[in-house]
């Protein structure tokens, strides 16, 4: 499941705006849990697959982009609505005790999951007490 | 209809038939795949639904759930849907910095399936975390076109 992405942080993700990108942009809804020496950021965007996700780094930040390729069913009548068409998209800001050359992400079943580790300094030392 | 806590039927709504009236059409649209008085939306999982020619189809938004997570049941013209929604948690020395999404936990709901629906016939899949459910139409509920010589 995970995908090492430090060689594709500057993927532009063109093949995404390929798929309805008049379509708007929300926030997707995340959980961050903080280990010893890392960070896992979990983003749940359902209807993205990997073609049509981007993730990048650009200056401390970690920007997200996600286009939902499941589309309804063509001439189709509504009958209950309840979910709007949409596509994500987010950014995070890093702080520098995030290594961000050392990123790993993957998705799975609609969900993203990226591993920030911390640089040395952020992470948790030990103080002896003589 | 049912409209189900638990499982356990709560309240009784009257079915309103399938016929096509123009007079009619708003009320059973309002009504199709209804679940009672009161929907379960806390519990179960957001839907579209849309009607074609020869089909329904039922979408509902599932992340991070597997197959082997999800319950389809088809049973006295009721489908309901279960789905195990597991935690993203990664486990013990760690701590939640942000929580946004919901909880892990069982998420499910029920639909009245109009009875233009084959109910052999139906069929899912679930891709992405997108759960696609197909109810195609009996052949006699199909439109069909009249020859006039």
């Amino acid at each position: 499941m995970n995908k090492n992405i430090s060689t594709e942080l500057t993927k532009t993700g063109s093949r995404a705006l390929a798929t309805r990108p008049e379509v708007r942009f929300i926030s997707p809804s995340s959980d961050i849990y903080e280990r010893a020496d890392s960070f896992t950021v979990v983003v749940e965007m359902p209807g993205v697959t990997k073609d049509s996700l981007s993730v990048n780094i650009e200056a401390n930040r970690l920007i997200i982009k996600g286009m939902v390729v499941t589309h309804p069913a063509e001439g189709g009548n509504p009958i209950l609505q309840e979910l709007p068409e949409r596509n994500y998209y987010r950014v995070f800001n890093l702080s520098d005790g995030i290594d961000t050359k050392n990123i790993e992400a993957g998705l799975e079943d609609g969900v993203l999951t990226i591993i920030l580790r911390k640089t040395e300094k952020l992470r948790s030392r030990e103080i002896r007490v003589k | 209809m049912y409209f189900r806590i638990h499982g356990y039927p709560v309240a009784m709504h009257a079915n309103i038939a399938s016929a096509k009236t123009n007079d009619g059409i708003n009320e059973i649209i309002e009504n199709l795949f209804n679940e009672g008085e009161n929907p379960s939306t806390k519990f179960g999982p957001d839907v579209n639904i849309v009607e074609l020619k020869n089909k329904f189809e039922i979408v509902a938004e599932l992340p991070g759930v597997k197959k082997e997570d999800l319950a389809l049941k088809m049973e006295n013209g009721e489908l309901s849907l279960s789905a195990e929604r597991k935690s993203y948690d990664v486990g013990e020395n760690s701590r939640v910095v942000r929580r946004e999404l919901r909880r892990a936990g069982t998420v499910a709901r029920t639909f009245r399936i109009p009875s233009e629906v084959d109910p052999s016939e139906i069929s899912a899949q679930l891709t992405d975390g997108i759960l696609r459910i197909e109810l195609p139409k009996k052949k006699a509920a199909q439109p069909m076109e009249i020859r006039v010589k």
